[in-house]
């Protein structure tokens, strides 16, 4: 073990590790900022694709003569009441993948910056051990 | 040749000629001082020549009486006698004579050898009398070296302590000030406090699609049922996001509890791993430096010993050759008995005598061609 594994590279491989920390925290943040628009773009597909899909389906009611002004069949209430559960359940799918996605990258972030702490604690640690380790060893002694 | 007081030769016993040949001078002084020694018996030292000469000397003593001649020729054969052994005398003092001097050339031929000898021993002697003063003198030089070490000792540990204090109390420093630091830098973490969560429960838009549902007649019942489900649901989902967040929140705050509590650990721990470092290596400097001072103790006393080993070991050298002689050792040599100096008086009574002893000689001679 040399002494540049750790800290004889004179602070090198912490401004490294710096940098990649910054690199990294600019990527999460673009990430979760792409994450915020697909997301927010899939709920207004889900919420175009179901307002699209709705009048042909109420059309289908009318021109089976299950609905109309006057009409109020069961069938057409139904089949209206599962198109709206999984308009529903569409809307809060992609909800939870936004929010599974910005947590996701909010925790990548968490982890890298704590990577980044230990690594430097690490560095410095190793740095203290080995000034301890020079200091105690009496080097110039040892040909005694 | 000497006389005594009677007037009489005297000669010396026991010469170099070996036993028999001084009795056998010693006979011939006797014939010489005693005339009829011929008439005497033999004696069994007598070498087989010379008995051969007494028998002639007795024939010749019995001729000359038999013819009336008598005392004259007796006292010409004594004479002649008389000069052989002189003869034999003079040829064992010559023979003795050039042995000294072999003796003499021996001795001065192995004088040069004696002089190197010498030259060399006194040359060894100062080499290693020099060397052993070298590693005398090494003796000082080691206390000098390593007293200043031993001395330098106790500061130098008591330095290592003061800078180990010194460094322990920078480490307790270094530790409060990074404890502080890092306490003051957690903050308390608010990432999953504040989650800018959304409840869409409560805001139902109002659909104008819908009033125009009820007013055909559709039934409000099962749209109200599915937007309070909706509600309910969406309700739910916020709350467990905040209820999330919030479990969060907590678990960062433990968090960061977590690493607070591990700083102050880590403190506690570097305090006390600096005060039990600063006990173990205290001890370990205070038995740093003994080792040192028993090491370099030991060291300076083996190089001590060494130097006085090396020392000793060289005087050792030195006096194996010692100091050279003042002077070559003279080998006593047994020189040959000096003749005694010569009189003119007897000069001229030897030369009438060596006169008489050739006549005597050429006489014997040829009687002796007249008789073989």
């Amino acid at each position: 073990m040399s002494m540049t594994d750790y800290y004889g590279d004179y602070g090198v491989a912490e401004a490294g590790a710096l940098r990649r920390r910054q690199r990294a925290s600019l990527a999460n943040q673009a990430a979760a900022f792409q994450g915020q628009k697909r997301g927010k773009r899939r709920l207004e597909d889900v919420s175009r694709v179901y307002s699209e899909g709705y009048q042909p389906l109420a059309s289908s009611f009318g021109q089976r003569g299950l609905g109309g002004p006057s009409v109020k069949s069961g069938i057409r209430r139904s089949g209206l009441s599962r198109y709206a559960e999984k308009f529903q359940r569409d809307l809060g799918t992609e909800t939870q993948a936004i929010q599974d996605d910005l947590n996701n990258i909010a925790m990548q972030e968490a982890d890298s910056q704590a990577e980044l702490e230990d690594y430097i604690a690490q560095l410095r640690l190793q740095k203290a051990q080995q000034i301890m380790a020079t200091a105690a060893s009496l080097q110039q002694y040892a040909s005694y | 040749m000497a006389k005594d007081k009677d007037g009489k030769y005297k000669g010396t016993r026991g010469g170099r000629t070996g036993g028999a040949d001084a009795l056998q001078a010693q006979l011939d002084l006797l014939a010489i001082n005693e005339p009829d020694l011929a008439d005497r018996q033999e004696g069994p030292y007598i070498s087989e020549q010379m008995k051969l000469y007494n028998a002639w000397l007795k024939k010749q003593k019995d001729k000359a009486l038999g013819s009336g001649g008598g005392s004259k020729a007796l006292t010409e054969a004594q004479k002649l006698a008389n000069e052989l052994a002189r003869a034999k005398l003079q040829a064992e003092y010559d023979k003795a004579d050039r042995e000294a001097q072999q003796v003499l050339d021996d001795r001065e031929a192995s004088a040069q050898e004696k002089a190197d000898a010498v030259a060399e021993r006194q040359r060894k002697f100062a080499a290693y009398s020099k060397v052993a003063d070298i590693y005398a003198g090494q003796g000082a030089q080691t206390d000098a070296l390593y007293g200043g070490q031993l001395e330098d000792l106790p500061s130098r540990r008591q330095a290592d302590l003061d800078a180990l204090l010194q460094a322990v109390s920078a480490g307790q420093g270094q530790i409060s000030g990074a404890e502080n630091q890092f306490l003051s830098s957690l903050v308390t973490p608010t990432a999953y406090s504040d989650v800018p969560l959304v409840d869409l429960s409560t805001t139902q838009p109002v659909n104008p699609l819908m009033g125009a549902l009820g007013a055909e007649g559709a039934s409000t019942a099962g749209v109200t049922g599915q937007s309070a489900m909706d509600a309910a649901l969406a309700a739910q989902y916020a709350q467990l996001a905040r209820q999330s967040a919030g479990q969060l929140n907590v678990g960062a705050q433990n968090y960061m509890n977590a690493l607070r509590n591990a700083g102050v650990g880590a403190a506690a721990a570097g305090r006390q791993q600096l005060a039990t470092g600063q006990t173990a290596y205290q001890n370990q400097i205070n038995a740093k430096y003994s080792d040192l001072a028993n090491q370099l103790a030991m060291q300076r006393l083996q190089a001590q010993q060494d130097a006085e080993a090396r020392a000793a070991q060289a005087r050792a050298e030195a006096a194996a050759y010692g100091e050279a002689p003042a002077a070559p050792v003279d080998v006593p040599v047994q020189m040959p008995v000096t003749p005694p100096p010569v009189d003119p008086n007897v000069a001229a009574e030897e030369e009438r005598k060596k006169r008489e002893r050739e006549a005597a000689i050429a006489a014997i001679r040829a009687a002796r061609r007249s008789e073989f």
